[in-house]
């Protein structure tokens, strides 16, 4: 085992991957902490998986400390801890830990890949009379492939009256802030080892709140017009340009840790309920581009955007343009841009 | 744009409204890919040239002929067929992005590629050949396209909302370039008529500073200052270095082809000093953005960048050893020329390539299905391994070359030159692979 005191501390925001690929070695300390993580010695398995799930959210699904991971995994590295930097978001972790796996043993997946009609059974959570859609990625996530933009795909070609039901080997909690934050909320269930499934629907009367946690990205009835500022933030801190395709904030729990209106607050903007923000100042091109226009794709009717860049996103407006959106720039500040983007009625 | 904001919309400070596309469908950006990618395409072309060239003229250049119509040939190959095209062709798309405004004219931005591009062909190969015809047309071709993209740039120039060091920079490099070719006019017709005598290895010095330095080492700090932090996500950087980089360079261009021209030795030593304070201004301002990058792991692109910069660092100093030893050491004066060059310069270039050809590929080719489904990633419009040992062999080539030029062995600088080409069409085949293949 590599690392010396002066390294910099694995974060509970770390991606997994990033945290194997400074030492290998560290996947039997992931192992040690959890027989869950047993599948991380599969190296195509970790090429899906690691790179989509970060410390903390693999401790959750693991169901153990995300601190212990952390402490256990800096400890390996030969870094003293400092008690601020194992912090680590607590929000949502209650309503999520249930025992989830990353990789864990199973039986085989069906064939899949494509999204189909499906007989579902009732569930006293899920609304009634919706049409299921069906994806089973079983098998993409065992062979290695990622399914990301099959699932992306899949959510974005849903009706207002379909779900989505997700056939997967483990519970992907780093998509419940991906699609928590284009309204979606969730349900999951443990069929049997890797084989869980998981449906995401829209609920009926939408009210975006923002909460401290995108995994608790549950869209909650709003419980009084106009009672407090409900807005969706996506602070999408991830800075990998490698992998547009997966335009996913993945690994960041701290996407969601900041849109609260206090996060807000300190950048000196106000919105209202009907704003949704979008944060792409940590991002590479073109991320800033697909994540807008993937943001835009969902947007709800009466609706407007509020991207967040670190400067003016030239190549955005003609795109605007043809899809029939309005949009303005405001540059009063040095450190970002602001760019609010609606459908003109 | 037009359409009404959802009333509940609040925020701070004043809006202005963006650029505002063309009708039809053509927008100035979709216009300007097109410039940019003709500029790219042929200067593409140029580089496996010039690569190719190098092999021929590897035996000259090991023994410090830097000065031979083969060897002049070849660097106008890189300089105005590799570089300066490729300037252009980035400036289509820089000057929208970084400066708020659009490129004053496509029309004329074609107009200059197409009398330009050609032109540096000729040019190059009246100048190896030693050919009058091919040298006049060559010439007068490329200084109609110069004047068009000057007066082009300088009439987008007044119109840019930031008027900030990159657009200093921007102005500062293109007076330097047409100062470049009033020299190279100047040496072509002391190639007939012989007037400057004895002045003609000073003024090609001052020709040769005045280009790479002016001209294309101050358009690449403005232009860094704007993409390296865009590309690397580093924010918040001093960048107080760039202004000072930018200042040392222009000044001790000025004042070493003043002290050339002039004979005003004090002058020459004060404009090297002042680059070599310049060029490190420079690479203290990249490593800064290096160093507070978000995203630690660098692609290849910034590997590129990175290694062009060290190489710089080298160029520098041998350029200082130059001044001391004197410029009678002939093969020094190659070597410096080289790894500046081809080290520095090209492999700068070659990286901030791959950073704004895949991506301006990518978002021409997929911008309908964005955010619509599916669509393939940057990276995957080509190969990261392939891209690595490009990089490699592209730096051991300048390397070879440089230890073949120094100690004068031919076989060496050969196998350099041939490492160099080898490195440039797996270049090629990458760039290839971004316009036409791919997922899709």
């Amino acid at each position: 085992m590599t690392g010396s005191p002066g390294t910099t501390p694995v974060a509970p925001t770390d991606r997994v991957s990033d945290v194997i690929a400074r030492d290998e070695a560290l996947v039997d300390v992931f192992v040690r902490a959890a027989p869950h993580f047993t599948k991380l010695r599969n190296r195509a398995m970790r090429r899906v998986m690691a790179r989509l799930i970060t410390v903390e959210q693999a401790a959750r699904t693991a169901g153990i400390p995300a601190e212990k991971l952390v402490s256990d995994l800096n400890s390996a590295l030969g870094i003293v801890e400092r008690a601020a930097d194992a912090t680590v978001s607590g929000a949502g972790q209650s309503e999520m830990a249930k025992g989830g796996a990353l990789p864990g043993p199973g039986g085989p997946g069906q064939p899949g890949g494509e999204v189909r009609d499906a007989a579902d059974v009732a569930s006293p959570t899920r609304p009634a009379g919706m049409r299921v859609r069906e994806l089973d990625v079983r098998e993409d996530l065992r062979t290695g492939n990622e399914p990301f933009s099959k699932i992306m795909a899949a959510v974005a070609a849903l009706g207002e009256d379909e779900m989505l039901r997700l056939r997967t080997t483990f519970e992907p909690v780093p998509l419940f802030t991906v699609l928590g934050k284009r309204g979606f909320v969730h349900e999951s269930e443990e069929h049997g080892a890797e084989d869980w499934s998981v449906w995401f629907w829209r609920p009926v009367a939408p009210a975006i709140e923002g909460s401290a946690s995108g995994d608790a990205a549950a869209v909650r009835s709003s419980d009084g017009a106009g009672s407090s500022a409900s807005t969706a933030t996506t602070r999408a801190t991830d800075t990998s340009s490698a992998d547009v395709s997966s335009a996913a904030p993945r690994g960041d729990a701290s996407t969601a840790d900041v849109s609260d209106s206090r996060a807000l607050a300190v950048d000196g903007i106000t919105v209202d309920d009907r704003t949704i923000v979008l944060d792409v100042r940590g991002l590479n091109p073109p991320e800033p581009l697909m994540r807008t226009l993937t943001a835009l794709e969902t947007l709800p009717e009466g609706h407007q955007l509020l991207q967040i860049n670190a400067r003016v996103p030239q190549f955005l407006f003609p795109m605007l343009a043809e899809r029939g959106f309005a949009c303005d720039v405001d540059e009063s500040r040095a450190d970002r841009v602001l760019v609010r983007i609606w459908r003109p009625a | 744009m037009t359409g009404a904001a959802p009333a509940t919309a609040a925020q701070r400070g004043p809006a202005r409204p963006p650029t505002i596309p063309t009708p039809g469908g053509m927008t100035p950006a979709t216009n300007s890919i097109r410039l940019a990618g003709e500029n790219f395409a042929a200067s593409i072309l140029y580089l496996l040239a010039g690569s190719a060239g190098l092999v021929w003229i590897a035996p000259e250049l090991a023994i410090g002929a830097y000065a031979s119509p083969h060897v002049a040939g070849i660097t106008h190959l890189f300089t105005l067929g590799w570089i300066t095209t490729t300037i252009f062709g980035a400036l289509a798309q820089l000057l929208p992005v970084a400066l708020g405004a659009p490129i004053r004219s496509t029309r004329v931005g074609h107009a200059s590629f197409f009398t330009f591009a050609p032109g540096v062909g000729f040019f190059a190969a009246g100048v190896a050949a030693s050919s009058w015809v091919l040298q006049h047309i060559g010439i007068g071709l490329i200084t109609v396209g110069i004047i068009l993209e000057v007066a082009n740039i300088a009439a987008s120039l007044p119109r840019a909302k930031n008027r900030d060091v990159t657009w200093g920079a921007v102005t500062i490099a293109i007076s330097f370039l047409a100062s470049t070719l009033v020299l190279g006019v100047i040496l072509l017709h002391n190639l007939h008529s012989g007037f400057i005598a004895n002045a003609r290895l000073i003024t090609l010095a001052a020709h040769l500073h005045v280009a790479l330095v002016g001209w294309v080492l101050v358009m690449i700090v403005g232009v860094s200052h704007r993409l390296l932090p865009m590309f690397l996500l580093a924010h918040g950087a001093d960048t107080r270095w760039t202004r000072r980089a930018l200042a040392l360079l222009a000044t001790g261009v000025l004042a070493l082809a003043t002290g050339l021209v002039t004979r005003l030795a004090p002058a020459v030593w004060l404009g090297a000093v002042l680059i070599d304070c310049g060029i490190a201004a420079f690479i203290w301002q990249a490593y800064s953005f290096y160093r507070v990058r978000v995203r630690r792991k660098l692609d290849v692109g910034m590997r590129f960048a990175m290694t062009a910069v060290v190489f710089l660092a080298i160029a520098a100093a041998l350029g200082s050893a130059l001044l001391v030893l004197g410029p009678m050491h002939a093969r020094l004066a190659t070597m410096y020329i080289t790894v500046g060059l081809l080290g520095g310069i090209v492999l700068y270039v070659v990286g901030f390539f791959y950073k704004i050809v895949p991506l301006l590929a990518w978002t021409a080719r997929f911008r309908g299905r964005m955010g619509k489904g599916p669509v393939p990633t940057v990276a995957q419009l080509y190969s990261a391994k392939v891209a690595y040992v490009q990089l490699g062999v592209m730096t051991l080539g300048v390397v070879l070359l440089a230890g073949g030029i120094g100690t004068g062995i031919v076989h060496v600088t050969r196998c350099g030159a041939v490492l160099f080409l080898a490195g440039v069409v797996l270049f090629i085949s990458q760039i290839a692979r971004v316009a036409f293949g791919g997922r899709s």
